[in-house]
């Protein structure tokens, strides 16, 4: 694999590391090293799948911390230790109303929509960054026979809560957004709430996995969180 | 307090936006340009960081309840105040029971309407600016009242002459850095880039500005979804040129081939459909 990394500047206040090709385990050390480091000098530290971009306060000398950058992460290579983080269990109602492009996808994959459910919860997720919408996770670990495209033309309206999938990956939509993922099922939790701190539900969560709830459990679930009262479940490999 | 009567076509309330939550996937938010919303702020003695009204292409109604200075700044609009013209870019007593009426705007797209001492709505994360499930609400509607805090105006200077440099923003030739896949574009795609006249679409909004041209050739790959801000200039599979706003959401998947200066963002901000923009390398040191 290759560890060299790229620092660029990426316009006015901002530098962007790159990789070629990196885990998820080393991006979130390294992002802890400069979030540590430069405490002061960051206004935001932002990872995705193979970056980590730095905006930097306004009166910061970005060519000095780009210098100091190149000195430190050249000499040490992200570690890619395997560390247990726990696993967050997310519920999902997968019936028809809420899994609204379920029946298709399992009758476009020869199996049943009990069997993707079931392929759709033995996999545990890599939670790699939030993007696109306030508290919107990345996810990877997909079972490659659950792999479709986006829609071609996407939903005017996608509801909160739905959990989807788009190629390679699954996500879930924290609010009502236009959307071109299909949609496999819904969570009760808020995946974003602004009174919360912090307000993005998954921001420090690593790694996840989703269990099957009827509707009636969803019902339920979703009551307790409006009262804040929801205990996610959480286990350790 | 101010009571919007009439509320325009998208009028919100902006600062210069929402810091420490990108990881979150929120975005930045602020006022569009943000050369003159600070300008606006500056002539009636607040902070530049304050709380003002941004609207666009059709300004708002607005009744004061109470007296108040303001400035209004940005794009050049025909404004009255209980039916007689003021102008921009300087400071305005509004008499208590006064009715401030945005009739036209001539020519821009953004304008600003900054008051003495601030409005008072709601900070959410650490900004005023409206943005869709951060704030209440993300624009301002018919009847809706903001209240605002009255400096002393003895700490106003009213006879202040802050000099606005239009010229600044009226420009239409933006700077630019490399973007992170600028060197994936062969020499002719970079000769296209530098030497085509480009226009805003119908489309652009707050999110972002989608710029028209004719190069046949133009496109570049999609990304693995990657970090994006505002000024960020994409360039999709089909040839779109795409350049982020400050809504813009914080990652995306499409090629980041130019990034705009702030000065570019602001004075890109000002530009209507069928008005011409051309990109130009910023120099190094």
């Amino acid at each position: 694999m290759d560890k060299a990394v790229k620092i660029k500047s990426f316009g006015h206040q901002c530098i962007l590391l790159q990789w070629e090709a990196i885990k998820p385990s080393e991006i979130h050390e390294t992002q802890t090293f400069i979030e540590n480091k430069y405490a002061e000098e960051a206004l935001d530290i932002v990872p995705t799948y193979q970056e980590i971009a730095i905006y930097l306060h306004e009166n910061i000398d970005k060519q000095k911390i780009i210098l100091q950058l190149k000195e430190h992460l050249s000499a040490n290579n992200p570690k890619s230790e395997v560390t247990n983080t726990p696993i967050y269990h997310i519920p999902v109602c997968y019936e028809k109303e809420m899994g609204i492009d379920l029946e298709r996808l399992a009758n476009s994959k020869n199996i049943s929509c009990e069997q993707l459910i079931q392929i759709h919860t033995s996999a545990v997720y890599t939670v790699h960054f939030l993007g696109f919408l306030p508290g919107f996770p990345y996810l990877s670990g997909l079972n490659e026979l659950l792999y479709e495209p986006r829609l071609k033309t996407p939903r005017a309206k996608v509801l909160a809560g739905s959990v989807g999938i788009a190629g390679k990956q699954c996500g879930i939509y924290p609010q009502d957004s236009p959307g071109g993922w299909n949609i496999i099922g819904r969570t009760p939790l808020k995946l974003f709430d602004i009174n919360q701190s912090p307000p993005a539900l998954l921001k420090s969560v690593k790694r996840i996995q989703f269990f099957q709830i009827n509707k009636e459990k969803y019902n339920e679930i979703k009551s307790s969180c409006l009262l804040n009262k929801y205990q996610i479940e959480v286990s350790y490999d | 307090m101010i009571e919007v009567v009439r509320a325009g076509i998208y009028t919100t309330i902006q600062d210069l936006g929402r810091f420490g939550y990108r990881n979150q996937g929120v975005p930045t938010s602020g006022a569009m340009d943000q050369y003159s919303s600070q300008m606006a702020n500056q002539i009636v003695g607040n902070d530049p960081n304050t709380a003002v009204i941004e609207f666009v292409l059709k300004g708002p109604h607005l009744y004061f309840h109470n007296a108040s200075v303001v400035a209004l700044s940005g794009a050049n609009c025909i404004a009255e105040l209980n039916g007689k013209r003021i102008k921009i870019n300087q400071q305005i007593f509004v008499p208590a029971k006064s009715k401030l009426v945005i009739k036209s705007i001539k020519s821009g797209m953004y304008g600003y309407l900054a008051v003495n001492g601030g409005l008072q709505v709601d900070r959410v994360l650490g900004s005023y600016s409206l943005y869709p499930n951060i704030t209440k609400q993300s624009k301002l509607n018919k009847g809706d009242c903001i209240g605002f805090t009255t400096k002393s105006l003895s700490d106003t200077n009213l006879n202040s002459s802050i000099s606005y440099n239009e010229n600044k923003i009226s420009c239409n030739v933006l700077k630019v850095e490399k973007g992170a896949e600028f060197n994936q574009l062969n020499t002719m795609a970079i000769n296209q880039l530098f030497n085509t006249q480009f226009t805003p679409a119908t489309s652009s909004n707050r999110m972002a500005y989608t710029l028209e041209h004719n190069i046949k050739s133009l496109n570049a790959h999609e990304i693995t979804s990657g970090n994006v801000q505002t000024g960020t200039v994409q360039l999709t599979p089909s040839g779109k040129v795409i350049v982020l706003m400050r809504d813009a959401q914080t990652t995306g998947g499409y090629a980041r081939v130019l990034q705009l200066t702030p000065m570019a963002i602001n004075q890109l901000s000002q530009k209507r459909p069928g008005e011409k923009v051309t990109f130009e390398l910023l120099k190094k040191g």
